[in-house]
């Protein structure tokens, strides 16, 4: 089971059977937060309904907090953690094509499969959508290779970055986190909209 | 009171704590002084020369030589097959591979004493086993190895083991150092696979000359070598 | 303070958590530096001591003599073995120095191990004696093979 050193010995298919059951407890905590409904997804970009935000900031920080709790406790090897190199015209790219899916489709991957779960036709065509995609991307990788690849500078992480100890780093985090909830909920007064997802 | 709040200070509280804790990426010595201490004491960490010069010519796939000096040292010359690790680089996660071999016998070396055996103690404290350090670095290699001649008479079958092994470690090094850099690693690319299966191989794009690099193996050795566009 | 009462979990947790912190850190006995140390001292060479530096200024420096036996070259040295280095009573005497401590060996091998572990000990001012300006020089110059030829060239 990767870095967590206290079970690091079980067979394969235990820790497949682990990953398993944490993947059914992330659908049904996204199912159950409402992410299923693209109403409340899309939310997010005009502001009457920020639950995204926190729901998925708090988990960031809870896990930031826990990961650097357990590794201090000899329990998780953080330098087993895979960190994701950073390509900086490929992230921004990206990240723009992501989120306009994002606001179009009003699911991102993970809630999309939610969704499907629930039996939403849309999810349907969304995840289709998501496939067509994945294919076209491997299919012209040969022309967008030159631009993917362009600007790595390696596992990068923003502590280093900042030149701050992860620990301090983290605080910085909870306290902007904060901020935000406070900033996102006075926008959800602002912008509120009647609740409707349990009309259709 | 609202659960949200009490979320929010035990958040805000741990994250207060952290901010204070000792960096976790920090490489703290995981032996015990007195441990390490005993270890350093040992002779045995050592490797001659002569030793490391058997190492290259059996080819030991049990040894990993890691040259501790600057890239530039490195691609002047250095011992076949050896591995760079500049010393200010030690610590890069990158090179944690090589320090979490089991069963491979590191030697480390530089040009004189004084480097590898503080990347030893380093290595050794951090937790890393099997590490040796070539005693007296090149300096000794090239006193020893690479300049030594038969003086004398006669020879004894114990002296001409011992020159026989430098000479052609001796060789060995010229060669390998001789051949241009691109080629070096391609070299031992070769190698490898001479060892392991008969056959044509690509070994990749040739970044200098942009050709294919392909070479043919048979009975266990390079018969064929070249490059195409 | 009716507002703490309702908190009284969070803070439990908290108290909880920086309890066992305290205890991890204190309890761990032996190496606390970043190894990182080490290697940036080495870096900026500021732990070597040339012998002429020494001749000057003799009354800086702590002279520990690491060699197991024989006299030292040094006058006042303090005498430790190798060995014995993480003795309590050697320990104490370089702790309460106040002076620089310098390390001295037959063998450089020696002094650098000692100087790391002394280093990573977080044991301030100690340096090490070099006998030639720069042990980490290659002193030969590679003359490589004029008569190699890439096979390709060959052909």
């Amino acid at each position: 089971m990767g870095p967590l050193s206290i079970i690091s010995s079980l067979p394969e298919w235990v820790n497949l059977l682990i990953g398993f059951i944490i993947g059914i407890g992330f659908g049904f905590a996204l199912e159950q937060a409402g992410f299923s409904s693209s109403r409340k997804l899309a939310g997010m970009f005009y502001g009457y309904d920020t639950t995204v935000l926190k729901v998925f900031f708090t988990a960031a920080i809870v896990a930031l907090v826990g990961s650097q709790f357990l590794s201090f406790f000899g329990l998780l090897d953080l330098s087993l953690v895979y960190v994701n190199p950073y390509f900086i015209g490929a992230s921004i790219v990206g990240g723009v094509i992501m989120g306009a899916g994002f606001v179009m489709g009003g699911f991102c991957p993970g809630t999309g499969i939610s969704a499907l779960s629930i039996g939403k036709i849309d999810a349907l065509f969304f995840l289709f959508g998501g496939l067509v995609g994945a294919f076209l991307f491997a299919e012209t990788y040969p022309i967008v290779e030159k631009f993917a690849i362009s600007g790595f500078k390696g596992p990068m992480k923003v502590d280093d970055w900042m030149g701050v100890s992860p620990g301090v780093f983290t605080f910085i985090l909870i306290v902007a986190a904060v901020i935000l909830f406070w900033i996102a909920e006075l926008a959800e007064k602002k912008f509120n909209r009647p609740e409707i997802t349990s009309d259709i | 009171m609202d659960a949200r709040i009490k979320i929010t200070v035990l958040l805000v509280g741990l994250g207060f704590l952290l901010a204070f804790m000792p960096n976790p990426s920090s490489k703290i010595f995981k032996l015990k002084p007195s441990e390490l201490l005993e270890k350093s004491g040992s002779k045995e960490i050592y490797f001659s020369v002569d030793e490391v010069a058997r190492f290259v010519n059996n080819e030991d796939s049990t040894v990993q030589l890691i040259d501790l000096r600057g890239a530039d040292e490195f691609r002047k010359c250095n011992i076949p097959g050896s591995v760079n690790i500049p010393f200010d680089d030690l610590l890069n996660p990158n090179w944690s591979v090589y320090f979490s071999q089991k069963n491979m016998r590191t030697v480390f070396y530089g040009n004189g004493d004084q480097n590898a055996n503080i990347v030893w103690t380093i290595a050794t404290g951090l937790g890393a086993e099997n590490c040796y350090v070539m005693e007296g670095g090149l300096n000794e290699w090239f006193k020893t190895v690479m300049l030594t001649k038969f003086e004398g008479e006669r020879i004894t079958p114990r002296e001409n083991a011992l020159f026989e092994n430098r000479y052609k470690a001796r060789d060995i090094f010229t060669q390998i150092n001789s051949l241009p850099d691109s080629l070096k690693t391609k070299f031992f690319d070769a190698k490898r696979l001479q060892r392991a299966k008969v056959g044509w191989w690509v070994l990749g794009r040739n970044e200098r000359m942009r050709d294919w690099e392909i070479v043919q193996i048979e009975n266990s050795k390079i018969v064929n070598w070249y490059f195409d566009k | 303070m009716g507002k703490l009462s309702n908190l009284k979990i969070v803070l439990l947790v908290l108290v909880v958590v920086l309890v066992l912190v305290i205890v991890k850190t204190v309890g761990k006995d032996g190496f606390k530096q970043d190894a990182k140390s080490a290697i940036e001292a080495v870096d900026s060479n500021n732990f070597i001591i040339s012998a002429n530096e020494i001749e000057n200024n003799k009354t800086q420096y702590l002279i520990v003599d690491l060699n197991e036996s024989g006299s030292s070259r040094f006058e006042n040295s303090l005498k430790i073995p190798f060995e014995e280095l993480l003795e309590e009573s050697s320990l104490k005497q370089l702790k309460e120095t106040e002076n620089k401590i310098l390390l001295v060996a037959s063998d450089i091998s020696i002094t650098a191990k000692a100087w790391v572990i002394l280093n990573q000990l977080d044991i301030k001012n100690v340096f090490i004696l070099s006998n030639e300006d720069n042990p980490e020089v290659l002193k030969y110059e590679f003359q490589p093979d004029t008569m190699a030829r890439l096979e390709s060239d060959l052909q």
